[in-house]
């Protein structure tokens, strides 16, 4: 039988969990562009993706070479190793692939072009119903835009 | 009148910005150049150091660098002929102080305020000043300095030896320049806003990205002309005779004036170029 403390424990989980499911869905989704030459294989299944448009906010993970190690942020170079931050972007746009090199658009003005050293991503698609489905896991190279516009609706 | 040493210095730490520029007013036959250059990631030494060597054999050329940018002022630029910059948006390196001895520096000031953009765009576009936008510049952090330089800005990879591979042979500052190579150097890069009349002067080739970018530009805005020239991370760039003497051509185009031979040349091939 639970104790009472279990009970409140088991209880502030489901709020909890409650309250973010109803965070993202309040979040518009985050607009995602595939590439035209990838061909949209999840790393992980090998299965072909549809081609999706939309993510759900805040499921962004970047792997630098192991896809069992996710990072919430990803390297970049300018003069040093740098960490950027997705939710500090306004806009991911791929502009020189064969050298990785993204222009970032900061939600503070700011930009930059740098070399991104993670090289592949995950995140939550959405169907063309906005319904969340099974993450999938790309190469960096395969999507072209990642626009995250304004994050209230 | 002039006011040089220790009364500049005091009168700086006194008068407004304006006023104190008001002092450098271009006198007759003069030739006013105007410079800030130099930050923490680009040594200011070395810069003024080749600046003043280029073009050292102007003598009615007066050549006055800005230490603090509050005094890129308006007044300073109402009657500069060119002004160079190797300037990124933020704070000055250090606080500027007349004073020989610090214990501490001032409060460094910021560089590209609104009244910089203000002064630079308006003595370009319609008094027709000259603006050479060197290195960094193109990251100065405001849409109407990257409009002037007609470019959207791409930032450097690693650094490494650049090839300098292409020189326009139809545009007076390129003419008969040929292909060298720097030791060390970062690539910037751009996007020209206005590619139908923007004139490529010349790219480079990062010799182990292989990645082949613009390095130099020009155009006219208004009543004005601007240059860009990317390369100068380190002296490197600066220490070609063949850049050298871009830099020398770029600055006579930029005014409007002919450009006479580059007297200065020195082929430094001590292992550093």
């Amino acid at each position: 039988m639970r104790t009472r403390g279990e009970i409140c424990v088991w209880c502030a989980a489901v709020l909890l969990a409650v309250s973010g499911i109803v965070r993202a869905a309040d979040s518009p989704p985050v607009k995602i562009v595939f590439d035209e030459s990838s061909q949209r294989r999840d790393l992980i299944s090998g299965s072909v993706l549809p081609n999706y448009t939309q993510a759900e906010r805040g499921s962004f993970l970047f792997y630098l070479d192991r896809l069992d190690k996710p990072d919430k942020f990803f390297n970049f170079y300018h003069d040093g190793v740098n960490q950027g931050q997705i939710g500090d972007l306004r806009l991911m746009e791929k502009i020189q692939p064969q050298y990785d090199i993204w222009r970032l658009r900061y939600k503070n003005g700011g930009k930059n072009t740098p070399r991104i050293h993670h090289k592949a991503v995950s995140f939550v698609p959405l169907s063309p119903s906005g319904q969340p489905e099974k993450r999938v896991y790309v190469l960096m190279n395969d999507l072209k835009l990642i626009d995250l516009g304004e994050e209230t609706k | 009148m002039l006011k040089t040493g220790f009364a500049a210095a005091a009168a700086a730490t006194i008068a407004s910005p304006n006023a104190y520029a008001a002092q450098f007013a271009k006198q007759p036959g003069e030739t006013k150049i105007v410079c800030v250059m130099g930050d923490y990631w680009h040594n200011p030494v070395w810069q003024e150091q080749h600046v003043r060597g280029i073009f050292s054999s102007n003598r009615d050329w007066k050549v006055y660098f800005v230490l603090a940018s509050r005094y890129l002022t308006a007044e300073l630029l109402s009657d500069t002929d060119l002004l160079i910059t190797t300037r990124y948006g933020g704070g000055d390196a250090l606080g500027w102080t007349p004073e020989p001895i610090v214990c501490e520096r001032p409060r460094s000031d910021i560089i590209w305020t609104d009244e910089h953009v203000e002064a630079v765009c308006d003595n370009v576009r319609n008094r027709g000043m000259g603006f050479l936008a060197a290195h960094c510049t193109l990251f100065c952090g405001r849409e109407e300095i990257e409009d002037l330089m007609g470019i959207e800005p791409q930032l450097h990879q690693e650094m490494q030896p650049m090839a300098y591979n292409y020189f326009n042979q139809d545009h007076p500052i390129t003419r008969g320049i040929e292909p060298y190579y720097v030791t060390l150097d970062d690539q910037f890069g751009v996007d020209f806003k206005y590619p139908s009349r923007t004139t490529i002067l010349f790219t480079t080739q990062a010799v182990h990205d292989k990645r082949e970018m613009v390095s130099g530009w020009c155009l006219e805005q208004g009543n004005g002309r601007v240059v860009g020239l990317l390369p100068g991370d380190h002296n490197f760039a600066y220490r070609v005779a063949e850049f050298q003497e871009i830099f020398w051509r770029a600055a006579h185009w930029a005014m409007k004036r002919d450009i006479p031979p580059y007297p200065n040349a020195v082929k430094d091939k001590k292992g550093f170029n």
